[in-house]
């Protein structure tokens, strides 16, 4: 329960909000479980249902909109000395808040609740090969932000 | 597939997010841990990444949730039983009606706050109960004791009515054993008994606790074409599951029943 809100929360910013999708997740579960196949997972099936909602929500809400960056860098930064330095002081949340929603969606899949790339894509309506490229870019821009907030805070 | 050069830093830096979330082929991540071993600046932009992978894990995990999110939740999920009874309830029910569709439609709820859990696990773990038991009928053995016990219990019945099936069922550790008796004239009923856990009571599984039954606390709900009752004795849980919706003629059953169950069957379980 509590990885679904911190999902939703994650996605919409404003605890009520997501207290709400949460609430709308379970309700959904509870009249949808026929479609539930036992033996799998049953929280990575929760997460769909999430995502399901809040994408059926971010298409009656026309002020959400997707915001595909234009160039995230692929450059590969080498920075191994900073991330153990910046950690310390560094608001990784603030950081990860701070991503567009399709990219923070998926980053908090991958590497905050740690499901594999086929659950993703199960998760998220998505090929492998999309959450794979999608994860990529989400992660270098993440990387790329994190440093660069360690950069501003050092020079402020 | 991923092509990959042991010597090559721009394709293992290429690979290491995967690496880390172990997304790679044997053959590649074998070919990484080769580069990260003669490769110093590759081996700390690994170390790096781990750290910041762990750290985003740690620090979104520990966010706190709301005080009494999981109360509104549960009153948002009203009119629902615990997990445990409700696996009873849905259990039963749906032998009682052959179909596991009745007891996937009941309105479910939870006393507990990761119920949707729990009720995966009951669901998982009664469909197999199900299947088996079309197959299978008593297709666990039970004691020539045991089994002339429950006939005893079922002289108190109104009506003929013998024993069609017995097995065991597991929901969360926790060992069910489930009876279903027929009658001569169709009628079906399930006893399903359950050993109490240390502290457990029927007031924490089942919301309210009305009524009673020879001075015994019950709990009966009426659902769709099914009536389940439960009560407790000292070590055991019990839940009776008729098709019959009239609590009142369950309660009859009940009562007719209840000082055999107790008298007997529990001692042998």
């Amino acid at each position: 329960m509590n990885a679904i809100y911190r999902a939703a929360l994650g996605m919409l910013r404003e605890p009520a909000a997501a207290e709400d999708l949460l609430q709308e997740t379970y309700r959904e579960a509870w009249t949808s479980f026929h479609r539930y196949q036992p033996g799998t997972d049953c929280k990575a099936w929760l997460f769909r249902i999430l995502f399901r909602l809040r994408s059926k929500q971010r298409r009656q809400e026309s002020r959400f909109e997707w915001v595909e960056l234009d160039e995230v860098s692929q450059e590969l930064l080498s920075s191994a000395d900073e991330p153990i330095r910046l950690l310390d002081r560094q608001d990784i949340i603030k950081t990860l808040e701070s991503l567009p929603e399709h990219y923070r969606n998926i980053l908090i899949l991958a590497d905050a609740e740690q499901f594999s790339y086929a659950e993703i894509a199960s998760i998220l309506d998505l090929p492998k090969g999309t959450v794979m490229s999608r994860l990529n870019r989400a992660r270098s821009l993440f990387r790329q932000r994190f440093l660069n907030e360690g950069d501003s805070s050092k020079s402020a | 597939m991923e092509s990959f050069r042991p010597r090559d830093c721009k394709n293992a830096l290429q690979l290491l997010d995967d690496f880390i979330a172990d997304e790679l082929s044997v053959e590649s991540n074998r070919a990484l841990l080769m580069h990260f071993e003669a490769c110093e600046s590759c081996r700390r932009e690994k170390e790096a990444r781990e750290l910041l992978r762990g750290e985003v894990q740690r620090r979104w995990q520990a966010q706190p949730v709301p005080r009494g999110m999981e109360d509104r939740l549960r009153q948002s999920l009203e009119s629902r039983q615990s997990p445990r009874w409700h696996f009873a309830a849905g259990l039963a029910a749906a032998v009682i009606l052959g179909a596991v569709a009745l007891f996937l439609a009941l309105p479910f709820g939870s006393n507990s706050g990761v119920a949707v859990d729990h009720y995966f696990h009951a669901i998982e773990d009664h469909l197999r109960c199900d299947k088996a038991d079309e197959r299978h009928a008593l297709q666990t053995p039970i004691s020539e004791e045991h089994r002339q016990q429950m006939e005893l219990v079922l002289q108190d019945l109104p009506g003929k009515f013998h024993l069609h099936a017995a097995h065991l069922c597991k929901f969360e550790e926790v060992r069910f054993v489930h009876y279903r008796f027929k009658g001569s004239h169709g009628q079906s009923l399930s006893l399903i008994l359950e050993a109490r856990g240390q502290d457990e009571r029927l007031a924490e599984l089942a919301k309210s606790v009305r009524s009673k039954v020879e001075g015994v606390p019950v709990k009966v709900i009426t659902r769709e074409e099914t009536s389940l009752l439960a009560f407790e004795s000292d070590q055991h849980f019990v839940y009776l599951v008729l098709g019959d919706t009239d609590r009142e003629r369950t309660l009859n059953i009940a009562r007719n029943l209840l000082p055999s169950i107790k008298d007997s069957l529990f001692r042998n379980l």
